[in-house]
């Protein structure tokens, strides 16, 4: 008899969530954002905006690839395995885990909706984006709005991509407010 | 395809079509990888099917042995009436099959069959023996559920997949795509009766909501057809017959679910797919 | 006459591992019989050797012709096939 439930997690590991959501969750942004544009009132231009939330995004990504990898667990081991087999495994799925991870950690979601993933690419959406909420909060409606923050999500995409060597455009299909959810896809370059 | 084809189209095209063939729609086999608990609900325990033999068309059939014909069909009536506000299996071609495994239906792996382990106690163990394939990010998780996925598992690339198909075609199995959890397409399965649940189930008792016809029928091209009975014994849905009269084979398209291992099987290409919708009876026949 | 089909019992005392033996499941020209584990657990490969884990049952009955092959094939002499008027005499 072999358990494997035993020996084995399937699932992410709660001290790698709590860790992001502690520097990439909304109220780490918050943070940020006051640090970099002294908050409410301010109206940071959009240029200058645009490249805190890529940076933002990128450096997110990063810390989730680091941290999901200190953190390995069944399914990814998994994944790897049949990948080194089956070589059109990797697309899209190793990188589906960290934005995966990325958004699990920080948003208040239980589990990311997939629109699709396949070999054509990753189609995801966020329904109750837990940053644009912390944006508003911060910034004001106004500055939330522009949605400048849509930056964070395409250089975080960007990144689960090229780290492992898939050059990928990240297009941005749905976006809130006007949108019930934002929605992402990213397709082979 | 306008909203306008919904009448013909069937139960899940029209919910999960998105205006075209549901299992042609992606979005069926998007799968997160990962979920975290939400406090206070429990996980749903897997049962691996053993709720069958407690299940109504368990009762069912025992009323039907012992006689009681009226329980049966009340039975069957009401498993339908539920099984008709969800989506179920549908037969496919293997054409199909081959475009779905190639482009959107990954990841894929080979594994046992769950039907023939049921009711022969087959045991598949490796490649050389699987005859399912499981779709989705689902199979990163196979050892979470060792006896579901018992004998193990083997990721595929796609021509290994397009092989696979090839080689159960060859050797009379009929295909369909199996959906999980309402709309979620997680299996791609190669079939035969008496040993397949869900033939086994429509054809003998009726659960027409259990496997949805395909979206073809097959015709035979009489120009073409020499009459050298390839093609006989392939069909499982008692569609396809020897017509003495005409000395060739006859398709009974009412009967027909277009799987298409008729005209696999022929060497002159002397049966076609036409499509349920050309039909003006037929494109109400799932 | 309305058309009924032999009774089958099956006795789990001397039935206990259907899913190793696998005679009756085989020889069942229409296939009658089904077998399931008892009970699915997570990380864990059913032993098809231990007994009670795995539970035979004849499921599709409207289709058993009272042929005896399966009583015949049983090793552990665990199943009956008989006629219901037979069961009650």
């Amino acid at each position: 008899m072999t358990s494997a439930e035993t020996r084995y997690s399937f699932d992410l590991a709660e001290e790698m969530a709590q860790q992001l959501e502690q520097e990439f969750g909304p109220e780490a942004l918050r943070g940020e954002l006051q640090k970099a544009f002294g908050g409410g009132g301010a109206s940071p231009k959009g240029a200058q905006a645009d490249s805190f939330f890529t940076d933002f995004g990128r450096r997110w990504m990063q810390r989730t690839i680091e941290l999901g990898e200190q953190y390995t667990d069944r399914t990814y081991e998994t994944l790897k395995d049949a990948a080194k087999k089956v070589e059109t495994l990797s697309f899209p799925f190793i990188s589906q885990r960290f934005i995966e991870i990325a958004y699990l950690s920080t948003q208040p979601v239980y589990s990311l909706p997939i629109v699709e993933n396949s070999g054509r690419g990753l189609t995801f959406r966020m329904p109750f984006c837990g940053h644009f909420k912390a944006i508003r909060e911060g910034m004001g409606e106004e500055f939330a709005d522009q949605l400048h923050c849509k930056n964070a999500c395409l250089a975080a995409c960007q990144t689960a991509f090229e780290h492992f060597g898939f050059s990928v455009a990240v297009a941005m299909d749905a976006a809130v407010p006007k949108d019930e959810y934002c929605q992402f896809s990213i397709r082979r370059a | 395809m306008g909203r306008e084809a919904l009448d013909d189209m069937c139960r899940m095209c029209e919910w999960l079509g998105d205006g075209d063939i549901w299992y042609k729609n992606p979005r069926n086999y998007a799968n997160r990888m990962y979920k975290l608990r939400e406090p206070g609900k429990k996980a749903t325990p897997f049962t691996g099917g053993a709720e069958g033999l407690a299940s109504g068309l368990n009762r069912a059939i025992q009323a039907k042995a012992d006689g009681d014909l009226e329980t049966y069909q009340q039975i069957i009536k009401e498993i339908n009436e539920r099984d008709a506000t969800r989506p179920g299996g549908q037969v496919l071609p293997l054409q199909d099959c081959i475009d779905l495994v190639r482009d959107i239906g990954t990841p894929v792996a080979a594994m046992h069959c769950i039907c023939r382990k049921t009711t022969r106690a087959e045991e598949e163990q490796s490649i050389n023996e699987y005859s399912c394939l499981g779709l989705g990010t689902g199979m990163f998780k196979w050892e979470r559920w060792p006896e579901r996925y018992r004998g193990g598992v083997q990721f595929l690339t796609p021509e290994q997949a397009a092989e696979f198909l090839e080689y159960w075609d060859q050797r009379g199995m009929v295909h369909m795509v199996m959906q999980e959890g309402g709309d979620f397409i997680g299996g791609l399965c190669n079939c035969d009766y008496p040993d397949c649940v869900p033939i086994r189930q429509r054809v003998d008792y009726g659960l027409n909501y259990r496997l949805t016809k395909g979206e073809n029928i097959c015709e035979v091209d009489y120009e073409r057809c020499n009459g050298c009975g390839e093609c006989l014994g392939r069909c499982q849905f008692n569609a396809l017959k020897y017509e003495a009269t005409i000395d060739k084979p006859n398709i009974d398209p009412m009967m027909c679910f277009g799987c298409a291992l008729c005209m696999t099987a022929c060497n002159r290409q002397a049966i076609r797919l036409v499509p349920r919708r050309q039909y003006a009876a037929l494109q109400y026949v799932w | 006459m309305i058309p009924v089909n032999p009774v089958i019992t099956i006795d789990r005392e001397r039935c206990t591992t259907p899913f190793d033996c696998k005679r009756c499941l085989r020889v069942c020209p229409p296939a009658v019989f089904a077998v399931h584990a008892a009970k699915i657990v997570r990380g864990v490969e059913t032993d098809r050797t231990e007994p009670g884990a795995y539970l035979l049952a004849a499921v599709y009955r409207d289709k058993c012709t009272g042929c005896m092959k399966c009583v015949e094939v049983c090793p552990v002499g665990a199943l009956t096939v008989a006629m219901p008027q037979e069961v009650r005499a």
